[in-house]
């Protein structure tokens, strides 16, 4: 095959993804978003759909929220937090801060942002309704002989004053069950725990990433959780090992 | 081709598409799931190495694509390109270009995505440039559009109370034209590594054989059903059939009767194809799945190989000549293990095969037999540093089909060992380089002159380093 003739294919893949495309635009794809908000294709009650019309939370939250955090609130992924039993007011405000994009820890950033960027407020409420009215999880046994769970409770329960770490079960709560904005850590995660407690460790902590969705520019995100920043004080001086203490013996804790 | 399929050519190229692209009424460089979802490509693929699937990625195709917000335009493309070389410039099986030249491979168009709450579709299309797969001097689909995977779905999921017995129900629909291409599972025929292989080797894609079952083997017009129960137990099953004319020729694109390059599959009837797999739940980052799979296909001989006069046009079915029916049966399973930033996983499967063409259309014994044993390991760091080796082995009876010994005239037998190493740096969840390599350490059944004209198993390896771009 001539040189010619290889630039002429290769024109001709270009024109035909470039008119199927546009084709595709005019045969209707664009109006998709238009489709009237409840069709008889339509299916409210066991729909997945963020944005296109307004399903209802709790439909959102065992369709879509549920294939990661469980239908009970029970996420079996070590890296994805149980929702069941969290605070309200918590749940509300890091759902509010995903879709504005104030929270930005990685996770956070790579699944979270796309889930909640086109939730609206009536939504989120219902989802935080949803999640924090079911039965907390009940105690993680497989961490009850773990060597460091007394660190973990001194932590917890005393701090570390000579570093300045306060003590968790004063804005915690005495059983890690939280209040209002202050999250439930009680029954929680190592690793999830871990990975937030990182991000008040190390503040300035960022990466050169790309998002999900529209956002096609790659660009460096620093990790952050600017709600959660009275914790940068409170654990800036805690070291690894400390944290994987505290962190083991949250998931204790009932 | 001359020396200069160049880097020019697919800088204009890429440019071009970039041009297509921006000039849509917003940016639209991410693939279609990812811009559905909102979520990066890793929510969904193990580790960001396509097409794995990660727990939610199994859960978003079985629940139909229709997680998230429709898309304005629902279209994404993805290029591949690179440069393939063999060992000693000739793989032994006809094949030319493999020169190591930087050569594009692939463009893909997708289109489909979320469509209704209950509707959704993968579609997927490819230009292969100047695809040399098939040795024998049968090209199939050269520089022209042709249907890749589809699978567009019908999906429903009923959630009970977490008290019941049944308390998770999904199930859906498919119309599909692959068998296998419904699966959810990398040890599944359709999606095994490796993932992605050059139009100028047919060795970068592993064995010179495979079983009837196994990946792009099946290509005709399918449709089928499945339920998945408390996201542990799955059942599906689909028929296939005749890829064409039609109402479903569209599948298959662009094999027709009269197309030399591309010849439809033509099977007698309908043919089952069934599923059956346990998946794990997750495990403090575990998860595994055991399964079985197998497919029954009845397949007419085209005219042209069979020679016959008054048959028809070129590649119309023999259809007076009888079928040559094939039976397989597999068993498979898979391994994840993923907690940031970490990605481990691992597939294996086990197919037996028999092969009965009492007509003797396209092998020489009345019966035949295969086994085959594909596998692979992998491992992913921070969804950006990922390497892994597959090896597969094939055994079977020995049968002119695969071809005869140039000195002594006995029949061949398809006996192949592969390995197939790669290494890749995924620099945006939408750009990799990989570098992958396939050592024979048998070919045709033997590992030094296998076929009597001097070939070693080892003339067969081939190397191939590329670029995948999706956008």
């Amino acid at each position: 095959m001539s040189h010619k003739r290889t630039i002429f294919n290769l024109f001709k893949a270009l024109v035909t993804v470039g008119l199927g495309s546009l084709a595709l635009v005019q045969l209707g794809c664009t109006n998709f978003n238009d489709v009237p908000p409840v069709t008889t294709l339509e299916n409210p009650s066991r729909s997945r759909t963020i944005g296109d019309y307004p399903v209802a939370g709790k439909v959102l939250a065992v369709q879509v929220c549920a294939a990661c955090h469980g239908v009970n609130g029970y996420s079996n992924s070590p890296i994805i937090p149980n929702l069941a039993g969290q605070q309200k007011d918590y749940l509300v405000n890091q759902l509010q801060d995903y879709r504005d994009r104030s929270r930005s820890n990685k996770n956070g950033v790579l699944f979270m942002w796309g889930m909640a960027r086109n939730l609206s407020d009536a939504q989120i409420l219902e989802l935080a309704n949803y999640f924090s009215s079911l039965p907390a999880k009940q105690v993680n046994t497989e961490y009850v002989n773990d060597s460091r769970l007394a660190r973990g409770k001194a932590i917890f329960e005393k701090g570390i004053p000579e570093a300045g770490v306060i003590q968790c079960n004063s804005c915690h709560g005495a059983n890690g069950k939280g209040m209002a904005t202050f999250p439930q850590i009680a029954g929680q995660h190592p690793d999830y725990i871990l990975q937030q407690l990182k991000v008040w460790m190390h503040p300035d902590e960022k990466e050169f990433m790309e998002v999900g969705g529209n956002t096609w520019a790659p660009r460096t995100i620093t990790f952050a959780r600017p709600r959660g920043a009275l914790m940068i004080n409170n654990v800036k001086n805690l070291s690894q090992q400390d944290a994987d203490a505290v962190a083991i013996y949250l998931s204790t804790l009932q | 081709m001359p020396p200069l399929m160049s880097a020019k050519t697919i800088f204009l190229f890429l440019f071009g598409l970039l041009t297509i692209l921006t000039s849509m009424n917003e940016v639209q460089a991410l693939p279609l799931f990812s811009r559905q979802t909102g979520q990066n490509c890793v929510a969904c693929h193990a580790g960001g190495q396509y097409p794995e699937l990660t727990p939610y990625g199994r859960y978003f195709k079985l629940t139909g694509y229709t997680i998230g917000t429709r898309q304005d335009i629902p279209v994404s493309v993805q290029f591949v390109g690179g440069a393939a070389t063999s060992t000693n410039g000739n793989n032994g099986t006809g094949q030319v270009h493999q020169s190591g030249k930087l050569e594009p491979n692939y463009l893909f168009l997708d289109v489909g995505g979320k469509i209704f709450d209950n509707f959704g579709a993968f579609s997927q299309w490819y230009y292969a440039f100047d695809e040399q797969i098939s040795g024998g001097g049968k090209i199939p689909n050269q520089n022209q559009f042709a249907a890749d995977v589809q699978d567009w779905r019908y999906a429903d999921h009923y959630v009970g109370d977490s008290a019941d017995t049944l308390s998770d129900v999904i199930w859906g629909a498919s119309l599909n034209n692959y068998a296998g291409v419904t699966d959810v599972w990398n040890s599944s025929p359709m999606w095994m590594y490796p993932y992605m292989g050059s139009t100028r080797n047919s060795s970068t894609y592993g064995l010179p054989y495979n079983t009837r079952l196994s990946a792009y083997s099946i290509h005709n017009p399918g449709y089928g059903a499945y339920v998945y129960l408390n996201q542990n137990f799955y059942a599906e099953a689909d028929l296939y059939q005749s890829g064409g004319p039609g109402a479903f020729s569209w599948m298959t694109y662009p094999a027709s009767n009269n197309n030399p390059n591309s010849a439809p599959v033509y099977l007698q009837g309908l043919n089952p194809y069934f599923r059956f797999a346990y998946q794990s739940d997750e495990h403090r980052g575990h998860n595994w799945m055991l399964g079985v799979l197998g497919a029954n296909i009845n397949q007419y001989a085209s005219c042209s190989s069979l020679s016959l006069a008054s048959c028809g046009a070129i590649n119309s079915p023999a259809l007076s000549a009888g079928t040559v029916q094939y039976q397989d049966r597999a068993v498979d399973g898979q391994y994840q293990y993923l907690v940031e930033p970490h990605a481990v996983t691992a597939q294996a499967r086990f197919t037996t095969e028999s092969i009965s063409d009492p007509n003797k259309l396209m092998y020489s014994n009345p019966t035949n037999s295969t086994n085959s044993f594909m596998s692979k390991v992998s491992y992913v760091y921070n969804a950006t540093y990922g390497a892994a080796v597959a090896f597969q082995n094939i055994t079977g009876t020995a049968d002119a089909h695969y071809g005869t010994n140039t000195v002594t005239g006995a029949n061949l037998n398809p006996n192949s060992t592969a390995w197939i190493p790669s290494i890749w740096y995924q620099i945006f969840q939408n750009a990799r380089i990989t570098y992958q390599y396939t050592a024979f350490t048998k070919y045709n059944g033997g590992t030094i002159n296998y076929n009597g004209s001097g070939t070693n198993a080892s003339a067969n390896n081939a190397s191939w380093l590329y670029l995948w771009l999706a956008m």
